[in-house]
Order: structure tokens, then C-alpha cells, then sequence
């Protein structure tokens, strides 16, 4: 509360000069000092003239009105939509939520690991400058192909490899996973999705979330808990 | 480190800017009879209620100038130990700049004292000396225990069993 018996904030003196108006980049761009600083806003005169200006009082009305903008409740960001990564494996359409996302890069070379060649743990990849865990999305589906198989050549200009990663009670996991095709992150409404048909086979089934039409085609929005959990225990298998 | 540095008193502060959620105007609070000077009183922050402490008083000894520079700086401060975080508003003049604790030419250990455990470590920038607050100790433990009722669970008396 301010206190009304306090003498008032002493008046600011003698109105600087607007130098940055007149000789400054707001105006005709003469003054000297440009050379040195570029713009006004590096200039210690435009500093001191804003250290000015903030040693004056409120202006009548300006605190009350902050107290009526800090009364309402925080604006809520939830908005009904949802971000999802959209890729393709093989033949078939699947999402994962933005949110476990790191970054999409082109495929990188695959180092595998001597005698894990089988199974879900596709090898070694270097992304920017870090050695992570490759796993195959693929084999987790009950797919055929995945990162560095034979059939991978044929999508070679659309594939894409993308991290993944999140902190669960392990702590941080991160994984380099592959796709066919990615076709970038795409916002969705919650009430669009639709609950997985029993007809959906079991492996996909069990990493499914829900479906959602998305550009004519049907897209399986995976569970990324589920996702993370099915990764860790094939590569531990 | 980012540090949101102010004045209290004629001396430079300041706090670290990741603990800081929000910088306000002087917004006015409503105060609460029974608490020590220094706490202004609460004020209605976005749907919730916040404790304001005057940090002129708290460490100087008179209440800021009623200025533009003079601000209210939101901090949410985790208390020892497991625990809701809180948030806090602190008053304190020249709320204007935030400086890079990369520039400092020399730094002293975090300060001990008994009577001011907010007071942290002294960082000797080229232009001047500023000493870290913790804001997270700015209210004794009593007084931190009743103006944030939700940190201490309110147990739930066991039924008792009729014989």
C-alpha cells in the first residue's frame, strides 16, 4: 500500500533532450555518436533517459489498473488442441505427441552393435556430435523394414530420423527413432480423435492411443508412454 | 547466471532471474493486521493470493519511494525441503536491469549471518558490488508456515473406532 502521508517522489528536473529523436536513429541519423554505437539504444544517453523517466511517480490510475489486470485469473493455454509429430512407416500413418519430439534430422549413418543386430536395438547414430540409441519404431509395430534394413532404400529421399526423448521414473530417456516419411507436426483437436478399433492387430494396438483422419488418410496417434516403455524393453529383451 | 539486480537502501541487489516469474508495477496490497512491517500485506496475482514483503524495510529499514522504477518482482521460491513451491512479491527500487553474473570480477562465499540467512554471496561487477538475496528464507519459518497455509498438509483426524 502506498503510503499517502510520504512526501511525493521528487519531480523529474529539465526535460532531456530527445537527442534520439532529433540526431538519433529516429531522426535524421547525424549524430556522431552512431558510429560508436550503432543504435540509440546501446547509448548511455538513452540509458540515463530511461532511468529518468522511470524515477517519476505513477500516473494517476496506472497502479489500479494493474490491480483490475492482476485480479482476473491467469489465461488458461489449455485450448482444446494437441500438437502431434505425423510420420509414416511403411504403408501406414502414425503420430506421437509434440511434446516428447527433440528434433527431426535426415537419416544418419547407422553404427550397429556387434551381435544386437537382431531385434529392436537398430544400432548407434551420431546427432550433433553425441552418440545415441537407434531403436526400430518398426519392429516395435509388427512392421517390416525400419532404419537400416533393405527395404529402407526405397523411401531413401523422404526418410527421416527423429529424437525423441522424455523423463520418466528412469530418469531422462532419449531415443533415435526412423520413419519412412515425416510430415511435420500438426495441430489436432482433442475432440477429433476416435478410440482404436478391436479389429487393429495386437502389436500396434497396444502402442495405440486413438485414430484421427488427418489429409484423407487415417492416422494412428500412438501413446507415448507406452511407446517409451514397449522401446526400453525390446532393446533390454 | 542471470541476476535481476535493484536497490534497497542506496545498495545494489539482487536476485537470480530464474527464480523470478513476473516483474509488476507497485501494485497495492491489502494488509494483514498482526504481521511484521515488512510484510505489506497480499495482493491478487492471476487467480491466486501472493504475500508482498517490503525489502526496504526488511533489510534498510524505510519503505522504497512510491516510483515507476520502484516494482514488485513475483519470485517462486521453493522452501526447504519437500513442499509446495511459493510465490512471493518483493518491493525494491531500480528494477530496471538485469546483469550476467559472467561479469563478475570477483565473488565471496555465501554469507552465514543468523539473523539474515537471505543474504547470499557478494558479486564485485566492474560498476559496483551487488549481493544476492534468497528469497526462499525471506520470511522467518513461523511466519512463512502462516502465510502459506497449503505448504504444511492439514492432517485429517482418524475416526475414531467405538469399542
Amino acid at each position: 500500500m502506498i503510503d499517502r502521508h510520504r512526501e511525493p517522489p521528487p519531480t523529474v528536473e529539465a526535460p532531456m533532450p530527445e537527442c534520439w529523436r532529433i540526431v538519433g536513429v529516429s531522426g535524421d541519423r547525424s549524430c556522431p555518436e552512431l558510429e560508436t554505437f550503432i543504435h540509440c539504444r546501446n547509448c548511455p544517453v538513452l540509458a540515463e533517459a530511461a532511468r529518468t523517466f522511470f524515477d517519476r511517480a505513477a500516473p494517476e490510475g496506472y497502479l489500479d489498473e494493474w490491480r483490475a489486470i492482476l485480479e482476473e485469473p491467469a489465461a488458461s493455454i489449455d485450448s482444446g488442441t494437441t500438437s502431434v509429430l505425423v510420420f509414416r512407416l511403411e504403408r501406414e500413418w502414425f503420430a506421437l505427441p509434440a511434446q516428447v519430439l527433440v528434433e527431426v534430422t535426415t537419416v544418419r549413418p547407422l553404427h550397429r552393435i556387434p551381435h544386437r543386430a537382431g531385434g529392436g536395438l537398430a544400432g548407434i547414430v551420431n546427432i550433433r556430435g553425441q552418440l545415441q540409441l537407434c531403436a526400430s519404431l518398426h519392429a516395435l509395430l509388427g512392421l517390416p523394414g525400419g532404419p537400416g534394413s533393405a527395404t529402407a532404400t526405397a523411401d531413401a529421399a523422404t526418410s527421416r530420423m527423429f529424437v525423441v526423448e522424455r523423463t520418466g521414473d528412469r530418469g531422462l530417456e532419449r531415443w533415435v527413432l526412423g520413419a519412412d516419411e515425416v510430415a511435420g507436426v500438426h495441430r489436432l483437436a482433442r475432440t477429433s480423435v476416435r478410440a482404436v478399433p478391436s479389429t487393429v492387430s495386437h502389436a500396434q494396438a497396444r502402442c495405440s492411443a486413438a485414430l484421427f483422419d488427418w489429409q484423407d488418410r487415417t492416422v494412428g496417434l500412438l501413446d507415448e508412454a507406452r511407446v517409451f516403455e514397449g522401446l526400453l524393453g525390446m532393446v533390454t529383451a | 547466471m542471470q541476476l535481476l539486480t535493484f536497490t534497497v537502501a542506496g545498495q545494489a541487489y539482487a536476485v537470480e532471474s530464474r527464480t523470478v516469474v513476473e516483474v509488476l508495477p507497485l501494485v497495492p496490497a491489502r494488509p494483514i493486521p498482526h504481521t511484521p512491517a515488512y510484510v505489506r500485506g497480499i495482493f491478487s496475482y492471476r487467480g491466486g493470493l501472493v504475500p508482498l514483503v517490503d525489502l526496504g524495510i526488511r533489510l534498510g529499514g524505510s519503505p522504497p519511494e512510491p516510483r515507476l522504477s520502484t516494482r514488485v518482482i513475483v519470485v517462486e521460491c521453493a522452501p526447504s525441503g519437500a513442499g509446495h513451491p511459493r510465490r512471493l512479491g518483493l518491493v525494491a527500487e531500480n528494477v530496471i536491469a538485469i546483469r550476467s553474473s559472467g561479469d563478475a570480477e570477483a565473488e565471496s562465499p555465501a554469507w552465514q549471518l543468523p539473523d539474515a540467512p537471505f543474504l547470499g554471496r557478494l558479486i564485485r561487477l566492474r560498476d559496483g558490488t551487488i549481493q544476492l538475496l534468497d528469497a526462499s528464507r525471506l520470511l522467518p519459518a513461523d511466519l512463512a508456515t502462516g502465510l502459506f497455509p497449503d505448504s504444511q498438509p492439514v492432517p485429517v483426524p482418524a475416526p475414531t473406532t467405538q469399542p
